[in-house]
């Protein structure tokens, strides 16, 4: 199945979280992979070797334009970093679609002011139902979650989701 | 503001002091509240697994 249209920006969660279970690669499934400069750098201050060339469709933003003025408000209040604004300021810019994250806030925000967004466990299923990956493949990338990554995930979250994952069969 | 007195280990003070000399705080204490923030910021229990539960439901079934 060839990769999507879809543009999507970058946080750093699922670039450290996939480059941690060794699968960036992943994220080659969208047209776009936009990156702005600070949040690669974020990402490469915990994984300094990240595997960047297996991202064949990657753009990094060097200079991410500001925010609207009306959608100040709640970065503001959330006490937002220069990377969770230089993010969303990619989307509104570049007409992205999603906004790739594993953190609850930006994702939040992103959602609130129109864009989807997305997480590394929806990636890993994603690429399952695209054929990107065998199932087997797929429940072992969630079940090395808690080992192979620093994403914060509960026991009794991931037994949910791997039973679901399983009962559908795709 | 609050102020709190704190003791934490050497070892991540020294990080710390790392992150603030490359230029990434201003001060170690600015860098302690932004790793409370973030902390707090990740671990809005209930906020995160519901963005995991959809993002559950957009792996299986979605169709972009």
């Amino acid at each position: 199945m060839a990769a999507t249209e879809i543009v999507v920006v970058l946080d750093a969660g699922p670039l450290i979280h996939l480059d941690q279970l060794g699968r960036l690669n992943l994220l080659n499934d969208f047209k776009e992979l936009l990156v702005p400069r600070i949040v690669l750098d974020e990402a490469l201050k915990h994984r300094p070797r990240l595997r960047l060339l297996e991202l064949s469709n990657l753009e990094i933003i060097s200079e991410p334009p500001p925010l609207p003025a009306d959608w100040q408000k709640l970065p503001d209040e959330l006490a937002f970093h220069a990377g969770e604004r230089a993010g969303l300021g990619v989307l509104k810019a570049r007409g992205g679609e999603f906004l790739l994250s594993d953190d609850a806030a930006p994702r939040a925000v992103a959602l609130a002011v129109g864009f989807k967004t997305h997480g590394t466990i929806g990636l890993i299923l994603r690429s399952r139902r695209r054929g990107k990956i065998s199932a087997a493949e797929m429940l072992q990338l969630l079940r090395e979650l808690p080992t192979r990554t620093t994403l914060p995930l509960r026991k009794e979250l991931l037994h949910l989701i791997l039973a679901t994952a399983t009962a559908e069969n795709i | 503001m609050k102020t709190v007195t704190i003791q934490y280990p050497d070892q991540l003070d020294e990080q710390l002091r790392k992150l603030v000399a490359a230029g990434w705080f201003k001060t170690p204490e600015e860098g302690v509240v932004e790793a409370l923030r973030r902390y707090l910021s990740g671990h809005s229990v209930e906020l995160q697994e519901k963005q995991i539960l959809e993002d559950v439901e957009w792996g299986l079934h979605g169709r972009d």
